[in-house]
C-alpha cells in the first residue's frame, strides 16, 4: 500500500480516442478522473472484464490519495478482507484495471451513446463534436446521480 | 351628388362582388355612413374605386411617386387562383347630382404575365336613368366630359381627408406650403393663364437676347446682368425646390419612423419585459456556469461517494479489529511465535502441544498479523476513516449543488420560456431596436433644421436677387425706353415684358383673392368646429403670401404657435373642407366627402362639433375609420346627431382579401370599444 | 373664351398690352407654349410699330 507512483495504468486500446476526446472535450482534465469512475462503476455494478488488447494510459503518479484509497478498499473488500491483496500496488491496479474495463462499458450504455459517432459504439468509440456542447455538464450530472444513488447510513 | 351604391368586383382586396348600399331616398337626411375596418383592410381603398369609376384613375395623390404599376388594381388572389386567365375588375356606382341619377360602370381586365401583372381598360359606360326609370345611354367619347362637369378631376382629392394630410397641415413646413399651394393652384384652374405667362416670357427673352446683341453697349451690359441674374435665381429656386423635395423625404422617413417608434409604444411593456428576461437568464447562465464549476470541483468527492458503501464497510471491518485489540495487537505476533516454539510462557510455564493454553495460543496467533499488515491495516483503517470522515458533508455538499443546479436549470427553462411567450407576443416583425430608432429620428430632425437652415438662407438670397432684378429691370426699361425711341426692338421688349408682368400680376391677384375666399370659408367652419374655450381666443384663419397657414387671435395677431394639438387638427380639417366646398359649385360640398381617420387629437367637444357640423355641410359624410377612433362614444354622438345612416364593417376574410358586411346601426355598440378599452 | 374676370382686370393696362396679354391667353387654350410664343412675336412686332405710330 505504498501508492506507487511508477506503474503504468492500462485501459483497452479500443478506449484511447474516447480518453483523448474526453479529456480534448473539457469533460475531465485527466485520464486517472475517468478511470477512477469506471472503476467505481463497474465494482458497484459488480462486474469486471479482462482487457482484450492492454495499452498504456497513463502513470499512477497521478492517482489522488483518496483514489488510492477507493482502490484498495476494493480489493480489501472483494478479497475478503486479505491484507495480502494489497501488499502490491502493481496487482492491484491490475484488478482495478478490470473494474474499470467493465466500468467503462457501462458508462457508455448508460449515459456516453447519444454523445458517440454513429456506428463507433462497438469498435472504437468516439465522441461526435456536434454533441460534445452541453457534455461536460451532462457528465457532472450523471456522476452526481450515480452518487445520490448510493446510500449508506449518513 | 349623392352616392347611392357602390359595387366593387375583385377590386383591390375585394374579391368576387360585393355591394355597398349608402343611400336610398326613404333615409331621409341620414347621410352619415361608417366604414369600418384595421388599417389595410380597405377603407381608402373603397374612396380609390370611386375615383377609378368616375376618371378611370388609379392615382390618389397620397401615392405620391409610386410607380403606377404597382397601384395594382385586380385582386391579387383571384389572378393566382385562375392562373393564365383574366380577371375582370369592375367598379359600379350609383348616383344622383342635381335630381339625375347616374349609373357609371367601368371595368379593367387583369393579367399576370411572369412577374408583373397587366391591366387594360376594358370597358365603361354611363347611363342617364330618367324619372319614369327608363335608361339613357351616354356615349363612350362622352362620359369623361359629363363627369368632369359633376366633379373635375382636378380637385377629386379634396372629397378625401385623410389623416396624413389633415397631420401635414398642421405643420408650418415646406410640405404644408407645398400642398398648400398646389391644392389652390388646382382650384384657380388658370392653366390657359400660366401658359400665357410662359409664353410671353419666352417672347420677351428672345427680344431680349437679340437687343443684348445690338450696338447698344449700356443696353447689352444691363441685359447681361439682368440674363446672369435670372440665371442665379432659377439656380437657387431648382436648390431651393431640392431642399424640399429631400426635406420632404426626411419628413416622411420620420413618419415611418415615428410609426415604428408607436408600434414600439405598444409593445415597450413587452420589450421592458423580455429585456429583464433576457438579464435575468443571462444572470442565471452565468450563475449556472459558475454552479457548474463547483460542481466540477467536486467530482472527484462525488465519484468518491460511488464508493461510500465499500469504504464504510472496508472501515468497519477494521476498525472492529481494532475494538477488539485485534489491530494492532496487544502482543506481538513474533513474541507469541516465540513462546509456541519454546513451548514456554513469558510467565515461565511450560506449553503443551495440544493443550488448552496452546490452542488459545494458536488463536492468538492466527489473530495477530504481522507488523507490515498490521500497518497497511492501521493505515487503511486511517485513508477509510477520514474518507468516511467526510462522506455526510461531501454528501450533502453533491445534494446541494445538485439541487442548486437544477433550480438554476428549472429558472433558465422558465425564463427561456417566457421570452418565448414574450417574443411571439412582440411579433416577428423585423426586430428595431427602439433606441436606434430615437437616434435615426433624432439626426433626421437635425438634418431638417440644418435644411430648413440653408433653405431660409437660399430664401434670402432669391429675395435680395429679386430686388435686384426689380432694379436693373428698372433700370433697363429705362435705358430702352431711352433707345426705344428710335429702337423697335427696344419698344417690342417693353411691350413683351409689360405684358408678362401684367398677366403675372393678374395671376398674382386670383390667387390673393382665392387665399381670402378659402381663408374666409375655413375659418366659418374653423369657428364652429372649435370647443368654447377655442371660440373665445382663435378667430381667423389665413393663407399667407407663401401659402403657409396662420390663425389670428382675438387681437388679430398671429397665434398659430400657441395653439393645441387638437386645435391644429380642427384647423386643418377646416382648411381641406374649404378647399372642397370652394371646388364645388354651391356653398355645400356636394361630393361626398370622405374623412379617414379624424379623430386622432379631438378632445370629445371638438368631436361632437365635427359629427355635429360635417353631415350639414356635405351631402354625404363617410367616415373611415378604425377600432381606436372610432368606439362608442363616437357612436353615441353619431347616433344622436340623428344623421347616421349605414354602418359597414371590413372584415378579413381568406388570402389578404376583405369582406365587407353590413351592421345594423341598432346593434353596433356591441362590437365597438370603450373609451377605456 | 378668355375668363370674364381676366378681361376686367385687364382693362387697367394700356390697349396694346390688353391686346397682347388675350391674345396670348386665347391661344393658351389651344396650343403650347412655343407655338405660341412664335405667334406672338408677329403681333408684338405689329403691336410695337402701332405704338410707335401713335407716338407720332
Amino acid at each position: 500500500m505504498r501508492m506507487d507512483g511508477n506503474i503504468r495504468v492500462h485501459t483497452d486500446a479500443m478506449y484511447k480516442e474516447l480518453y483523448n476526446n474526453m479529456k480534448n472535450n473539457g469533460v475531465i482534465e485527466d485520464f486517472h478522473e475517468l478511470f477512477f469512475l469506471c472503476a467505481c462503476i463497474g465494482y458497484r455494478k459488480g462486474e469486471h472484464a479482462a482487457i482484450q488488447k492492454r495499452d498504456d494510459r497513463f502513470w499512477s503518479r497521478t492517482i489522488t490519495p483518496k483514489e488510492w484509497a477507493c482502490y484498495y478498499a476494493m480489493i480489501f473488500e472483494k478479497s475478503n478482507f486479505d491484507y495480502e491483496k494489497l501488499s502490491e500496488d502493481k496487482k492491484v491496479l491490475e484488478i482495478v484495471e478490470r473494474y474499470a474495463n467493465a466500468g467503462v462499458k457501462i458508462l457508455i450504455e448508460d449515459f456516453l451513446e447519444d454523445y458517440l459517432l454513429p456506428n463507433s459504439n462497438n469498435s472504437t468509440p468516439q465522441l461526435d463534436p456536434a454533441c460534445c456542447r452541453g457534455l461536460p455538464k451532462q457528465f457532472v450530472h450523471f456522476i452526481f446521480e450515480q452518487a445520490e444513488m448510493e446510500t449508506w447510513d449518513r | 351628388m349623392i352616392l347611392h351604391s357602390m359595387t366593387v368586383e375583385n377590386f383591390r382586396q375585394f374579391r368576387g362582388r360585393h355591394v355597398l348600399e349608402f343611400y336610398t331616398p326613404s333615409m331621409g337626411q341620414s347621410n352619415v355612413t361608417v366604414i369600418f375596418g384595421e388599417n389595410g383592410r380597405g377603407k381608402t381603398g373603397l374612396f380609390r374605386a370611386i375615383i377609378f369609376c368616375l376618371f378611370g384613375e388609379r392615382r390618389l395623390s397620397q401615392d405620391g411617386d409610386v410607380p403606377l404599376e404597382e397601384l395594382q388594381l385586380v385582386n391579387v388572389s383571384a389572378l393566382a387562383d385562375n392562373p393564365g386567365q383574366p380577371i375582370r375588375t369592375v367598379v359600379e356606382l350609383k348616383f344622383t347630382h342635381r335630381e339625375q341619377t347616374y349609373h357609371l360602370r367601368r371595368a379593367i381586365l387583369g393579367m399576370q404575365d411572369g412577374d408583373r401583372v397587366i391591366e387594360e381598360e376594358d370597358e365603361k359606360s354611363l347611363f342617364l336613368i330618367t324619372a319614369d326609370g327608363n335608361t339613357k345611354p351616354v356615349l363612350a367619347t362622352e362620359i369623361d366630359a359629363v363627369i368632369n362637369n359633376i366633379l373635375d378631376r382636378r380637385v377629386k382629392d379634396y372629397f378625401l381627408l385623410d389623416g396624413e394630410k389633415i397631420e401635414r397641415l398642421t405643420r408650418a413646413s415646406i410640405e404644408q406650403r407645398r400642398e398648400i399651394s398646389v391644392g389652390i393652384r388646382n382650384l384657380l384652374n388658370v392653366d390657359a393663364l400660366e401658359i400665357a405667362i410662359k409664353a410671353v416670357g419666352r417672347v420677351a427673352k428672345t427680344l431680349d437676347n437679340e437687343l443684348s446683341s445690338s450696338s447698344h453697349e449700356d443696353l447689352s451690359r444691363l441685359l447681361k446682368r439682368l440674363g446672369d441674374n435670372e440665371e442665379e435665381q432659377d439656380n437657387s429656386k431648382n436648390r431651393l425646390e431640392k431642399l424640399a423635395d429631400e426635406i420632404c423625404l426626411a419628413r416622411k422617413e420620420i413618419d415611418k419612423t415615428d410609426k415604428a417608434l408607436d408600434e414600439f409604444k405598444e409593445i415597450r411593456h413587452l420589450l421592458e419585459r423580455r429585456k429583464s428576461l433576457e438579464q435575468n437568464l443571462q444572470e442565471m447562465e452565468r450563475q449556472a456556469v459558475d454552479a457548474l464549476s463547483e460542481m466540477r470541483n467536486l467530482v472527484c468527492k462525488a465519484t468518491a461517494l460511488i464508493m461510500a458503501p465499500t469504504v464504510i464497510t472496508v472501515f468497519e471491518h477494521i476498525d472492529s479489529r481494532k475494538q477488539k485489540g485485534e489491530l494492532p495487537s496487544e502482543i506481538r505476533r513474533d513474541l507469541i511465535e516465540r513462546i509456541l516454539m519454546e513451548k514456554r510462557c513469558i510467565c515461565g510455564n511450560e506449553i503443551c502441544e495440544g493443550s488448552e493454553a496452546y490452542s488459545h495460543i494458536i488463536d492468538w496467533l492466527k489473530r495477530t498479523s504481522d507488523v507490515t499488515t498490521q500497518d497497511a491495516a492501521l493505515n487503511l483503517w486511517r485513508y477509510m476513516s477520514e474518507m468516511r470522515h467526510h462522506f455526510s458533508d461531501d454528501a450533502d455538499l453533491v445534494e446541494k449543488r445538485l439541487q442548486q443546479y437544477g433550480n438554476i436549470n428549472s429558472s433558465i427553462g422558465n425564463l427561456n420560456h417566457s421570452l418565448e411567450n414574450v417574443s411571439n407576443q412582440i411579433g416577428t416583425s423585423e426586430r428595431q431596436d427602439a433606441t436606434k430608432l430615437d437616434v435615426h429620428r433624432t439626426n433626421l430632425q437635425k438634418g431638417i433644421i440644418d435644411l430648413e437652415a440653408n433653405a431660409q438662407n437660399i430664401q434670402s438670397q432669391l429675395e435680395n436677387l429679386q430686388q435686384e432684378n426689380d432694379r436693373l429691370r428698372a433700370l433697363l426699361k429705362e435705358e430702352k425706353l431711352k433707345v426705344g425711341k428710335n429702337d423697335e426692338l427696344s419698344r417690342r421688349s417693353i411691350l413683351a415684358h409689360d405684358t408678362q408682368d401684367a398677366l403675372i400680376d393678374i395671376h398674382k391677384q386670383f390667387t390673393s383673392e382665392i387665399k381670402d375666399l378659402i381663408g374666409a370659408s375655413a375659418t366659418i367652419l374653423f369657428r364652429e368646429l372649435l370647443d368654447k374655450e377655442g371660440r373665445e381666443n382663435l378667430r381667423t384663419i389665413v393663407v399667407n403670401d407663401d401659402y403657409s397657414l396662420q390663425v389670428l387671435d382675438r387681437y388679430k395677431k398671429p397665434f398659430l404657435a400657441n395653439i393645441s394639438a387638437g386645435q391644429r387638427q380642427i384647423m386643418s380639417i377646416s382648411f381641406i373642407a374649404a378647399l372642397a366646398i370652394i371646388a364645388s359649385p354651391g356653398d355645400k360640398i356636394e361630393i361626398p366627402l370622405f374623412m379617414d381617420t379624424p379623430f386622432g387629437r379631438l378632445s370629445y367637444d371638438h368631436r361632437r362639433n365635427l359629427i355635429n357640423k360635417l353631415p350639414t355641410l356635405a351631402s354625404q359624410w363617410i367616415l373611415l375609420a378604425t377600432d381606436t377612433e372610432f368606439r362608442r362614444q363616437e357612436a353615441q354622438l353619431l347616433k344622436n346627431s340623428g344623421r347616421w345612416g349605414k354602418f359597414f364593417m371590413l372584415r378579413p376574410s381568406s388570402n389578404g382579401n376583405t369582406e365587407i358586411v353590413e351592421q345594423d346601426i341598432s346593434s353596433v355598440m356591441a362590437v365597438l370599444r370603450n373609451e377605456e378599452d | 373664351m378668355i375668363n370674364e374676370k381676366i378681361v376686367e382686370k385687364l382693362n387697367v393696362y394700356s390697349d396694346e398690352v390688353r391686346e397682347l396679354a388675350m391674345q396670348a391667353i386665347q391661344l393658351s387654350e389651344s396650343f403650347p407654349e412655343k407655338a405660341i410664343a412664335d405667334q406672338l412675336q408677329g403681333i408684338v412686332r405689329r403691336l410695337a410699330k402701332q405704338q410707335d405710330g401713335d407716338d407720332q
